[in-house]
């Protein structure tokens, strides 16, 4: 049995949610009169317990919607997660993706804002990709929706550089990123662009899907 | 007060009394454990999201009606009390 901390928190969530439905139920059948037992009982049965559910239950979500598998649950991603766990890609995805630093969360490590709040900025964003996903392409074939899928607004060079430093003398010896310095850290010109690091996923217009 | 005193007369007109709203949460909090566990044993985006915010909400007023109706049932022993001591004084006055 695979004792993960992941595994060990649903254990937990499981095992308070059961108790908590055991005095729940056990209220709602038997109608004990409002004493102080019946008051303890009914304050694990509502609070402690679906307490300690409502927050390990919490813990284990917000680590799954970091998982590849929670991003392919939209059918118009699954081409590029599809793309990313292909041990034959070459695109820059796939390629990160196969580091173990980035391996089944590498969706969320290159998209993940970074900052004091990344996290929160992150969440939200995915919340707009919900919204997008109902009201736009739930209802699409994979080829009509491919087309229409764009980034909300640029992948920024900060995400690249929080492993890539570009600091070091090997980086300057690129002549493209020597002439193109200033423009790559104020953001002009974009690491992922075509024909420097990009296209990162497989497009129509690009790399064949 | 008088908005209290309104509170408790709309309460006893759709008989919402203790064991009633009691009841309530019970089902409440079931139903909120239950889309919980759904997310738990179903981690696909849709059960996430409805735990994380819908079976939260449905969570938090189970507990928040368990809370009113032990505040209330203190509320009406201490008056019950104040009520005997009163009777008491006059009695020994």
């Amino acid at each position: 049995m695979d004792l993960s901390i992941s595994n060990i928190l649903v254990s937990l969530a499981l095992g308070s949610a059961a108790a908590a439905a055991a005095i729940l139920v056990w209220f709602i059948v038997k109608r004990p009169p409002l004493v102080w037992s019946t008051k303890i009982a009914l304050l694990l049965g509502l609070g402690v317990f679906p307490i300690a559910t409502a927050a390990t239950g919490n813990v284990v979500g917000f680590q799954h919607t970091m998982s590849r598998q929670f991003c392919s649950g939209c059918h118009v991603m699954e081409p590029f997660t599809d793309d990313v766990a292909d041990p034959r890609s070459f695109t820059l995805a796939a390629r990160h993706s196969r580091n173990p630093s980035f391996g089944d969360h590498s969706c969320y490590a290159c998209h993940e804002d970074y900052g004091m709040f990344g996290a929160v900025t992150t969440k939200l964003n995915g919340m707009r990709h919900v919204y997008e996903y109902w009201t736009r392409f739930h209802s699409m074939s994979i080829e009509e929706a491919l087309p229409q899928i764009e980034m909300f607004k640029p992948y920024p060079n900060k995400n690249c550089m929080q492993c890539h430093s570009t600091q070091v003398p090997t980086w300057y010896r690129v002549p493209e990123h020597a002439a193109l310095d200033r423009e790559v850290r104020n953001g002009e010109v974009s690491c992922a662009s075509a024909g420097c690091h990009g296209p990162i996923h497989p497009t129509t217009d690009g790399v064949p899907l | 007060m008088k908005r209290r005193i309104q509170i408790v007369r709309l309460l006893r007109r759709v008989r919402l009394n203790a064991m009633r709203l009691l009841r309530i949460a019970a089902i409440l909090a079931l139903v909120g454990l239950g889309l919980i566990v759904w997310s738990l044993l179903d981690p696909r985006p849709i059960p996430i999201m409805v735990a994380m915010s819908v079976a939260q909400g449905i969570g938090t007023l189970s507990f928040v009606i368990f809370l009113v109706v032990l505040l209330e049932d203190a509320w009406r022993a201490n008056r019950k009390r104040k009520a005997e001591r009163d009777e008491k004084e006059e009695d020994r006055g």
